[in-house]
């Protein structure tokens, strides 16, 4: 591991100042990934720039709209515990408590979170993969158990956070500052396959920090709920999940959001299904036909073939579940 | 007066017969009708607390003065030479004090035909050099500086790829280990048993390698005082390393120490020297200074050890009425670079049922991966997943209760010899095991909707009837305590624990006042390896002839002072009492009056029975629950019906039940050690993606041990645990898997991408 130096940020400009300042400075948060990689030669920053010392963004808050703010350095515990969370955004705790384990949800932060990077064993072992400036995906034609069924590009390794497809099922966006601007990009566009040079899954600049996660207010009666399939009981990346957030007035669905992780580079909008179900009533049949179209233009390679079955089951219990516990 | 005798000694599955001097006059066995005071009876672990408040000094946490770091470079390649290696650079480095490699390094053989650090390197992750530095940060820094040019060879990592002619050679001896049959067995005539058979099976099972990540990894401290060396060493046999290290070294036996207080599990991949005790002793050596080396997690996947991966051709013939009348095995075990040889897949198929003809052919084959070592029950637990999934699908063929099928089947006496066992209950586990899970009045198999619920189960066969030599001294103090003094270890079993009980036992002590010393090679005479189910077979007899000299020597002490026959007195409780004389004395008051003059007993393990088959036995029985549409397994029970003789503590027996059922759900249903085949190197050679079951993986279970004394089989009427129970469990789970779902999965471990392909396969969902 290349020697480095660690330095406390006081403010976001400051935090903001040094990553300008030191181009092989990168932003600390709970380190729970960054570590790994620095371990494992995947990163070499000469400058730790810590944010955690900065004040004021551990918050978790609701605007005067009642979109709920949450302060990037705020940990994945701390957010799932929030009682405003709980009572209006309970796919982000339930998200939450089948993410990793206690000890990391409790360093984990949510900035860190949807900034992680791959977990691809090529990747992460010793191999020179195409991600990693070799010539080709070894995922590919290989050991694709884990690898991605959509959107799959040079890289077939899937985004691998469980908190992100839960916040952009809620239309989640996120604040962004650099030395010069402050923007917000939503969820959706914010998550991009991950490249050679840029082997995160975002479209973050490296002199760019997140400042803020914002989720908009949901409407009354809106529910979520998240299912996540992995290859032991828990403390696992998904092999598949889904991110279901359900609005209806009446019986009709005015609006859904289904989002499937662990199957994708980017956290994977199943909008043709949801376009399916938006308006309708949600009947057993009607279900069975959304989960199916959930998974249309899948792509599995030698052995993930399984994660069409896995995510279509998990979108039609999702939706199951929803709108039975919406009856009772 | 000492005697030599000859006895047959099983470990692992394998019969060995050994010379044993025996020291001890007969002792009785403790029978059934023996009353017992602290034998039997659960007591918490001695230095449990320790262990659970970080207090207990593992080898890890062993620190001296002036200590080094000790780490290691390893093959990136699987399969390379070494063309050149420069390491000036990192010698230079400051605070590195020495570096090894085979341009330095003594000579010394390893493996037969390697070496200890050697030109050509035969797996990823093979010792290339090892730095010793001021602290590990600098040894990891100095690692990068060495630089190695590396000629790649040509590799194989599949077993049946490189049995092919024209396979890559790893060793110039080839790679299939032995004759092309491997090691045959035979009884009977297969061939004749298919023709007479109504139902022939074949079917190819396979299991994987399974790494043993105990969570304490391979560590080692060696400091050097004069000529002499003190290793403390993570190690299932002080005295086995203590003999292998100074052979090694080439130097005498009484000038190495092995000292092994705290382990944090060992499972078969710590019984034998490894490289690492070597270096550590040769660069403390070179430094003047002690050098502490662990491996870490990576290395432990890659190089310290495998469960080896095995595919099993099994061929089964069945009459209508459930007669058993053929078995036939051919097991290939992919055995790594530097394995050993295999290890007995076909014990289970050779023992467990009465069946007249039986070819077993066990082959072991060298490829390019880490070295495969004995894990808890080996080969037998490979084996009984091929049997009893074998057996399961048979009995529903023929339309028989699995159950059933196996009691149709029940071998009486030892098929392979005739001879008969020296206790069996194997019939009783079957039936408690039964009623526990609610065997007959189970819903009958696959039942419609997502999740359903299946039921199945397996037997279990293994040795564990420990033998000589083993060795233990009891030392009375001056106030009435006592000192069990043996070479053992507790490799995170319980040793001192039910040692502590056997002493007290036989004492007549309380047994808060006696301490067992073990895991010092100078401390406490020869003990065996702590593998193979051996130590409390071994041990305990041992510790119980030792404590019963020194009970003797008390009483004949007790009556001389005391002025009364020595067969009057008893020991009860830490008190000497007569038969002739109310008034009873303590034990201290005795010892005392003796002061520094101390009453020394010693005692041996005596030999095994020579006409009877010591085995353990058992059954487990799984009730899980599939859902179809996910493919999520859940273990939701396991009953454990295990027959080990006399139970000691049990409190710690259901401890070591507990874990072999969390290893074997672990070997069923996630853990594999996965290789990328076009590059030859491991993929998940951490605890990330390597899965272990986490607490909420774990099912119910009940263990229920059958805990009648076996009299035959030594004087304390005890067999080993530590292997039988992770020996049912995967195929009891994977027959619970079929129950629930119809379909069979022939390769471990039964993981969602294998149950959803198979479902989606399957017209019937
Ligand atoms: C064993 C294990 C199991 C896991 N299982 C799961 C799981 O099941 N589900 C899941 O979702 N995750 C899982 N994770 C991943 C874990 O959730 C992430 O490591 C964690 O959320 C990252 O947060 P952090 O604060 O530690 O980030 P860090 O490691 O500190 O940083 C990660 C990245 O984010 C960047 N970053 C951090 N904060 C900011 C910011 N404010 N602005 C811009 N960039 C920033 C850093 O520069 C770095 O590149 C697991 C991790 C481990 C080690
Ligand atoms: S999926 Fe991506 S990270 Fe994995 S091998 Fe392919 S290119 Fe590399």
């Amino acid at each position: 591991m290349r020697p480095f130096e660690h330095v406390d940020a006081t403010s976001v400009s400051d935090a903001i100042a040094l990553l300008k300042a030191e181009p092989d400075g990168t932003i600390i948060a709970g380190g729970t990934d960054l570590l790994d990689l620095m371990k494992d030669g995947l990163a070499s920053p000469r400058v730790l720039i810590n944010v955690k010392t900065i004040d004021g963004l551990d918050r978790i808050e609701a605007d005067a709209a009642g979109h709920l703010i949450i302060g990037p350095i705020t940990t994945l515990a701390r957010l799932a515990e929030d009682a405003r969370v709980r009572q209006d955004f309970l796919l982000l705790s339930e998200a939450i408590s089948v993410t990793a384990s206690p000890q990391l949800r409790n360093m984990a932060t949510v900035a860190g979170n949807v900034c992680q990077r791959p977990r691809c064993w090529y990747y992460r072992g010793t191999f020179d993969c195409f991600l990693k400036g070799g010539n080709s995906c070894l995922a590919v034609g290989g050991r694709s158990r884990d690898s991605g069924i959509f959107g799959a590009a040079e890289c077939a390794a899937v985004n691998p956070s469980d908190l992100a497809p839960a916040l952009l099922a809620l239309g989640a966006s996120v604040v962004i500052e650099n030395a010069k601007r402050r923007r917000e990009v939503p969820l959706e566009s914010f998550f991009t396959a991950p490249q050679k040079d840029r082997p995160g899954f975002t479209v973050l600049g490296r002199d760019e920090m997140i400042v803020e996660v914002k989720v908009p207010k949901q409407p009354v009666g809106s529910r979520g709920i998240y299912l996540k399939a992995m290859e032991r009981k828990t403390w696992s990346f998904a092999q598949a999940s889904a991110a279901i957030q359900l609005s209806r007035a009446e019986a009709r669905v005015t609006d859904v959001r289904i989002i499937l992780g662990g199957v994708a580079p980017v956290p994977w909008r199943a909008s043709a299904a949801e376009d399916v179900l938006r308006g309708k009533v949600p009947t057993g049949e009607l279900i069975e036909r959304v989960a199916a179209t959930a998974t249309d233009g899948a792509h599995p390679l030698g052995q993930n073939g399984y994660k069409v079955k896995l995510a279509k089951a998990l979108v039609k219990r999702g939706l199951a579940m929803l709108v039975d516990n919406s009856r009772s | 007066m000492p005697r030599i005798v000859r006895t047959k000694v099983e470990f692992e599955g394998e019969v060995r017969e050994r010379m044993a001097v025996v020291e001890e006059d007969h002792i009785t066995p403790w029978g059934s009708g023996t009353p017992l005071r602290i034998v039997g009876r659960s007591y918490p672990r001695t230095g449990g607390v320790e262990v659970v408040t970080g207090k207990a000094t593992y080898t890890a946490d062993v620190q001296l003065p002036g200590m080094l770091y000790c780490r290691i470079m390893r093959s990136p390649h699987p399969h390379a030479e070494i063309a050149s290696i420069d390491y000036v650079k990192a010698e230079s480095m400051s605070g590195v004090r020495a570096v090894l490699c085979h341009a330095n390094a003594p000579g010394i053989r390893w493996f037969g035909d390697s070496l200890l650090f050697d030109r050509i390197l035969r797996y990823e992750g093979e010792e290339v050099a090892a730095v010793a530095a001021d602290d590990e940060e600098i040894a990891d820094g100095a690692l990068s500086l060495i630089r190695v040019r590396y000629r790649e060879l040509p590799f194989v990592v599949e077993a049946e790829e490189a049995m092919k002619p024209g396979a890559v050679q790893i060793h110039p001896g080839g790679n299939i280990v032995g004759g092309p049959d491997g090691e045959v067995y035979r009884r009977g005539n297969v061939r004749e048993g298919f023709a007479k058979a109504d139902l022939v099976v074949e079917e190819r099972y396979e299991t994987p390698a399974a790494v043993h990540n105990c969570l304490e990894p391979h560590c080692c401290v060696a400091m050097w005082a004069g000529d002499e060396l003190v290793l403390w060493d993570s190690t299932q046999h002080v005295y086995g390393i203590r003999n292998e290290v100074a052979a090694t070294l080439g130097l005498p036996l009484n000038k190495v120490r092995v000292i092994s207080e705290f382990i944090g599990g060992g499972f078969g991949c710590k019984q034998g020297v490894g490289k690492h005790e070597i270096i550590a002793a040769l660069l403390a050596k070179m430094t003047g200074r002690p050098v502490k080396l662990a491996l870490s997690r990576r290395a432990e996947n890659l190089a310290g050890g495998v469960r080896h991966p095995t595919i099993q051709y099994l061929k089964a013939g069945v009459r209508r009425d459930g007669t058993l009348m053929a078995l036939q095995l051919r097991s290939i075990a992919n055995i790594g670079a530097y394995g050993m040889g295999g290890s007995e897949v076909g014990g289970p198929i050779r023992e467990l049922y009465r069946c007249p003809n039986v070819l077993t052919e066990q082959i072991a084959i060298h490829t390019n991966l880490g070295p495969a070592t004995a894990f808890r029950a080996p080969g037998y637990m490979e084996g009984m997943y091929g049997l009893e999934s074998m057996m399961d699908q048979i009995a529903r063929g023929l339309g028989i209760d699995p159950l059933q099928f196996r009691l149709l089947n029940y071998a009486e006496k030892d098929p392979m010899r005739g001879v008969s066992y020296s206790s069996k209950h194997l019939d009783k586990a079957y039936r408690t095991g039964a009623s526990i899970i609610g065997w007959e009045s189970r819903p009958g198999g696959q039942n419609a909707g997502a999740r359903r619920r299946g039921f199945g189960m397996a037997s279990q066969v293994w040795g564990g009837g420990g033998g000589p030599p083993a060795y233990a001294i009891v030392r009375l103090n001056a106030d009435g305590t006592a000192d069990v003094l043996t070479g053992t270890q507790d490799i995170g079993t319980g040793t001192k624990t039910v040692l502590s009980q056997i002493a007290a036992e036989e004492l007549g002590f309380k047994v808060e006042d006696v301490r067992v010393t073990i895991g010092d090679s100078r401390a406490g005479p020869y003990a065996p390896v702590s593998a193979g189910s051996m130590t409390v077979p071994s041990m305990g007899p041992a510790v119980r002839a030792a404590a019963r000299s020194a009970r003797e020597q008390l009483l004949n002490l007790a009556a001389d002072l005391l002025r009364v026959l020595a067969t009057e007195l008893s020991v009860k409780e830490g008190k000497i009492k007569s038969t002739a004389r109310p008034r009873e004395v303590a034990v201290g008051e005795i010892t005392g009056r003796i002061g520094d003059f101390m009453i020394i007993g010693q005692g041996a393990r005596g030999p095994n029975p020579s006409d009877a088959k010591v085995r353990t036995f058992g059954a487990q029985f799984a009730e899980v629950e599939v859902d179809v549409e996910t493919g999520d397994v859940t273990v939701l029970r396991v009953a454990a019906v295990h027959d080990f003789g006399r139970v000691i503590n049990p409190l710690t027996l259901g401890n070591q039940v507990e874990g072999g059922i969390v290893q074997g759900t672990g070997f069923a249903l996630m853990e594999e050690r996965i290789v990328d085949s076009p590059t030859g190197k491991a993929l998940n050679a951490n605890l990330e993606a390597y899965k272990v079951p986490t607490m909420l993986d774990v099912p119910s279970i009940e263990s229920h041990p059958i805990d009648l004394p076996d009299e035959i089989c030594n004087s304390i009427g005890a067999k080993g645990a530590g292997e039988p129970p992770i020996i049912p469990t995967a195929p009891a789970i994977a027959n619970a898997v079929f129950d629930a779902t119809g379909i069979r999965i022939r390769s471990l471990p039964i993981t969602r991408d294998k149950l959803l392909e198979e479902i989606r396969r399957n017209a019937a969902f």
